[in-house]
């Protein structure tokens, strides 16, 4: 009887589970497939749905990287090649400024009582929508020189994303007990040194999730890049917009194709820190 | 050698004062405990000769020279910090390397000193795990160890026995008096277990609200408690502090409690003397719960008259709580007679006794 019980629970368990995978799952299934479907399959000249691709083709991948297929009768002058590499430095560099500023300004505040209003002040980044300010940044950034530039971008990435990086980094270094630093200091350790040797380290997990949120919330990022750049450093999103023709409409199997290799950094980035995502916040040295 | 010598030592936090004109002195090789209860400011006064605190007035001097100014890493003591703060991330090798790492000392040494301080800290097998598998008990001798390692001529400790279950606490008294002596250091350990400081301790601070109430050896402030303070801190269970006032008849003095009764103190009694000179002054006399003993009601004239309220068993002897006259006292009992409950009872002083002025809390002799 129990055992009965038992069995019945993992059942409903397990279907319960597959059917709400299947639910988020299905966005994504329905992009991967349809990257692989020739342009029939795809449009409205067919009238009917299908699932998986009936003539499965990479004809999507080519016609992104080399700007034409054979299903196709128009061309691209730009590929995706450029686009993809554009997305991969701004946002990674966007993701560098934005942490490694975040995390000594936030070691700052948390550990030094500098700073006054200043997290508050950062916070108030955030406070309007970034398009709100758009316009005046995209006069200065021309102004600099900056438009249409992987710096350009890159700088302005680090500014929107730094009160998250400053936020999070400042709530976990207030959780590590300052005995732990003076016990360091005592010992003869330099401030510095107490930093990378004692603190950072403690604070690996966290730092971990700190980058991977700002690179996620960088790579997805399209308002900014449409605005701030032209052709040279066009992104990913900025790029998958403009997959459409007069002839055609709107490129789906090209959008899915991009949009699948798109997908792939914050995947990656997932799996590779994924131990520390896991792992989450472990002060034990201290008896409370 | 390294003494520590503080002077007119004072840390203020906003209005309030956490320790106020400490003076102390502590010989080199010394082990002195400062105790007292939380909040009174020991812990501040330890931080302050560490370097974590900077005092807002005063002076800290090692070995006559004043450092008072000088950075934390530069006045060579070791800090056992009452929460471990053992660096986690690293393995329990790395903890007790990291003192001599920073100093920059030789591997093969370094090698060598953590051997030596593993073994002794029995922590060999352990060397090489992650510190935050380490139970409690581990973690608090690789605390020691940690600190110890790099020899310091200091050695502060702030409560590190508090987290330990009881029977791992004993075994830790012994072992750090005798790491004290093999490491011939000077040892400052913060307290608020009393016996912890009556069984290490060469002396004992005893501080209270900021401020040192008395300096001296265990037995010193166990025997003649400076204040009422002091009195009723030190001893368990606590020395009875009786409200009384000293009245003078026919050229004798005697304490005079109220209802319960009075004391006459004998001409040899050093009691007699201290009630001379405070004639006439209400006062607290106090007597330690095992210098008191039950005798049958109305038995002497030197008895006063309460009732028996509660028993408590310690062991071999009990605690017997009396009551009279709004009077509320302890008396240890060894057990040899039976008591009840509710039973009139006289209690007599037969050892030594105290006695303060009932407004200051000073003691009267």
């Amino acid at each position: 009887m129990m055992a009965g019980n038992r069995i019945s629970f993992e059942v409903m368990r397990y279907t319960f589970i597959i059917a709400a995978l299947a639910i988020f799952l299905i966005p994504i299934v329905w992009m991967t497939t349809l990257a692989f479907k020739p342009v029939a399959e795809w449009t409205t000249a067919i009238s009917e749905i299908t699932w998986l691709p009936k003539n499965p083709t990479l004809g999507n991948f080519e016609f992104i990287f080399t700007g034409q297929t054979d299903e196709l009768i128009i061309t691209m002058p730009n590929t995706a090649t450029m686009p993809i590499i554009a997305s991969l430095v701004i946002a990674s560099l966007g993701t560098l400024i934005a942490v490694v500023v975040g995390t000594l300004g936030a070691y700052g505040v948390s550990r030094f009582q500098v700073g006054n209003n200043l997290p508050l002040s950062v916070l108030q980044l955030r406070l309007f929508p970034p398009m709100a300010v758009m316009i005046p940044v995209m006069m200065m950034w021309s102004y600099l020189a900056l438009v249409d530039t992987f710096w350009g971008l890159s700088l302005i990435y680090g500014i929107v994303t730094l009160p998250f990086s400053f936020w999070l980094m400042k709530t976990f270094f207030d959780e590590v007990p300052r005995e732990i630093e003076e016990a360091a200091l005592v010992e003869g350790c330099s401030q510095w040194r107490v930093f990378y040797r004692v603190t950072l380290p403690m604070v690996k997990a966290p730092l971990a999730t700190t980058v991977l949120f700002v690179f996620i919330l960088n790579w997805s990022d399209y308002v900014i890049a449409l605005l701030l750049t032209r052709k040279d450093w066009v992104t990913i999103p900025v790029y998958m917009n403009s997959l459409n023709s007069a002839m055609t409409g709107e490129m789906y199997g090209s959008k899915a194709a991009i949009g699948l290799i798109a997908a792939i950094p914050p995947v990656v980035l997932g799996i590779i820190i994924q131990k520390h995502l896991v792992r989450g916040l472990t002060f034990g040295a201290l008896k409370q | 050698m390294s003494s520590i010598e503080l002077t007119n030592l004072t840390k203020r936090f906003g209005d309030l004062v956490a320790v106020n004109n400490m003076d102390l002195e502590i010989k080199d090789k010394e082990f002195v405990a400062l105790l007292g209860p939380s909040g009174c400011g020991k812990t501040t006064t330890m931080n302050m000769i560490a370097g974590i605190e900077l005092p807002s007035d005063g002076h800290v001097s090692f070995d006559g020279n004043d450092i008072t100014n000088t950075p934390m890493g530069k006045r060579g003591v070791g800090f056992v910090f009452q929460n471990y703060a053992i660096f986690i991330h690293m393995t329990v090798y790395k903890n007790l390397a990291f003192g001599l790492e920073v100093s920059g000392t030789p591997r093969g040494e370094i090698d060598q000193k953590v051997d030596d301080m593993a073994k002794l800290m029995r922590l060999t097998r352990q060397l090489d795990w992650p510190a935050e598998r380490l139970s409690v008990n581990e973690l608090q001798r690789l605390a020691i160890g940690r600190s110890a390692i790099v020899r310091p001529n200091i050695f502060l400790l702030d409560e590190p026995l508090s987290n330990l279950d009881a029977a791992f606490r004993a075994e830790m008294r012994t072992e750090l008096k005798h790491l004290q002596h093999e490491l011939e250091q000077t040892m400052v350990y913060v307290t608020h277990d009393q016996l912890e400081a009556m069984s290490m301790a060469d002396r004992i601070a005893i501080m209270d609200m900021g401020i040192l109430q008395q300096y001296g050896s265990p037995i010193d402030v166990y025997n003649r408690p400076e204040n009422s303070f002091v009195a009723r801190f030190i001893g368990a269970p606590s020395m009875n502090l009786l409200d009384g006032r000293i009245v003078g008849t026919n050229g004798s003095t005697k304490l005079d409690f109220g209802d319960i009764g009075n004391l006459t103190p004998d001409g040899n009694d050093p009691l007699a003397q201290a009630c001379q000179n405070a004639q006439n002054s209400n006062v607290l006399f106090g007597v330690r719960p095992e210098d008191l003993k039950i005798q049958p009601s109305g038995s002497s004239d030197q008895v006063l008259s309460v009732k028996v309220t509660f028993i408590e068993l310690i062991g071999p002897r009990s605690i017997i709580h009396v009551e009279g006259g709004g009077h509320q006292l302890k008396v240890v009992s060894d057990n040899q007679e039976t008591i009840e409950i509710g039973t009139p009872v006289g209690i007599a002083p037969t050892g030594r006794t105290h006695l303060f002025d009932a407004d200051s809390g000073q003691r009267v002799e």
